[in-house]
């Protein structure tokens, strides 16, 4: 995730630029595009398994931000306010994907896990396997993982995002992990057999 | 340190090394917690082992530009006369795609106008060319709207919104993508356009039908909105027929019941 810009640094000038979208400059919502697309994408990714469903779900995240510009408060926080739209978006285009095809939309692999020579073969199936379970997870689960693993959030900063307190992040995290494992194993002794 | 305070201790270590020390501790002492925290640490690092995201910043940043100018010619277009609205980025207009086929278009009606000038023909000459002229920017529409690339579908809805005043054959095209593209920006792009229109009761019709189906709620919002902008039972009975679907926004029904409670 190296695009991503650290999410200790800059909330305030985040807060700041939101608000000066809000007021009418829109053109400053490319200063917010350029930190923050990266971890937006990685999120969207992660989330869907679809490189392509995530691009097109960082332009719709974008476009609400700015159809919504004015939900944006005073004293609120730009980077929770964006992973709120960004959780409403996926969830949105989960229903609309179970709407059209249930349960068919299969993880797509992204060129950086794919082997690339044969010692790597291990290391890119436990890879893919991984994946593979992660999208197993229900949504929720896979999204507070995704949250807490891969965004380099604080619990504090997700529980803002979920209305929840930090306890209440820890304890879904530590659940979604023991599920991930057991989907995991699951598959394992089904490649095995 | 209790039994049932695994979770936080330990998703506190896993996070950042901020356990407390009397985790290892327990974990010394009870079995069950040992082995608990053994296998949510290795998943936890088995995490770890999924290579970084390749962000696609190139493409990410071409659809986010070609959005964010969209949505501001189409605000500029909602406050202000087609023909006094400035033009966006009138630095370096030409440089633009879409404006480059406008000025290719414009070429072509001037070598016709040119031709004819030179050698007067009768009217009907004039119709056919104009007739040709029109059947050309057409098929540009109809070409773009049909693209695989969101980015250039979005242009074809851009483009028919400006030359559907010479050609209302294109009402359809834009009524077919706001019904049924599978792009929110293209949907919400045609929806702008036809707005436009909204004293046509084919364009009236044609929204409010699409309304109740729209799964989107950036586009339900912006179809409320224009049917606020209109008087009329067809509008008021799309926005009811919305407002009934149980999985609908909240922020779309907090809009909707606004709208209803101020009357359409």
């Amino acid at each position: 995730m190296g695009a991503a810009a650290s999410p200790a640094t800059g909330d305030d000038h985040d807060d700041r630029v939101m608000a000066r979208v809000r007021d009418g400059d829109l053109a400053a919502l490319g200063e917010l595009f350029e930190r923050h697309h990266g971890r937006l994408y990685a999120f969207c990714l992660r989330s869907t398994g679809s490189p392509a469903a995530a691009e097109d779900l960082v332009q719709e995240v974008f476009i609400r931000l700015l159809r919504y510009r004015h939900g944006f408060r005073p004293g609120s926080r730009f980077l929770g306010w964006m992973y709120q739209t960004a959780r409403n978006t996926c969830i949105d285009h989960f229903r609309e994907r179970a709407r059209e095809a249930p349960s068919t939309e299969e993880v797509e692999p992204t060129v950086s896990e794919r082997p690339v020579a044969l010692r790597d073969l291990e290391r890119a199936e436990t890879c893919e396997r991984v994946r593979a379970a992660l999208a197993r997870l229900p949504e929720d689960r896979r999204e507070v993982l995704v949250l807490s693993r891969f965004q380099q959030l604080k619990y504090r900063q997700i529980a803002e995002i979920l209305g929840c307190s930090e306890g209440a992040v820890k304890v879904r995290v530590h659940r979604a992990v023991k599920q991930l494992r057991e989907i995991y194993l699951e598959m394992s002794e089904e490649a095995a057999s | 340190m209790r039994c049932e305070e695994l979770s936080g201790q330990l998703m506190d270590e896993l996070m950042d090394r901020s356990g407390s020390a009397e985790l290892p501790r327990h974990l010394e002492h009870c079995s069950a917690c040992r082995e608990e925290a053994e296998q949510v640490s290795a998943t936890w690092e088995l995490l770890g082992e999924l290579p970084p995201v390749e962000i696609p910043s190139s493409a990410l940043r071409t659809r986010f530009q070609a959005a964010l100018q969209g949505y501001r010619a189409g605000q500029e277009d909602a406050s202000v006369r087609p023909s006094e609205a400035p033009q966006p980025g009138s630095g370096r207009p030409w440089g633009r795609p879409l404006l480059q086929l406008a000025a290719a278009l414009g070429l072509v009606v001037v070598g016709l106008a040119t031709g004819l000038r030179l050698a007067p023909g009768p009217g009907a000459e004039m119709g056919a060319l104009r007739g040709e002229v029109r059947s050309l920017s057409r098929m540009v529409a109809l070409s773009l709207l049909a693209e695989d690339s969101a980015s250039r579908r979005l242009q074809g809805v851009s483009y028919s919104g400006q030359v559907l005043e010479e050609d209302r054959g294109l009402l359809d095209a834009l009524i077919a993508a706001l019904q049924r593209d599978p792009s929110v920006n293209v949907r919400l792009a045609a929806a702008d356009a036809l707005a436009a229109h909204l004293d046509e009761p084919a364009v009236r019709r044609a929204l409010f039908a699409a309304l109740p189906h729209q799964s989107s709620p950036v586009v339900q919002l912006e179809l409320v909105d224009l049917a606020l902008r209109s008087d009329g039972r067809g509008a008021r009975l799309a926005v009811e027929k919305l407002a009934a679907r149980p999985d609908l926004d909240p922020e779309v029904r907090h809009r909707i019941a606004t709208v209803l409670q101020r009357g359409i």
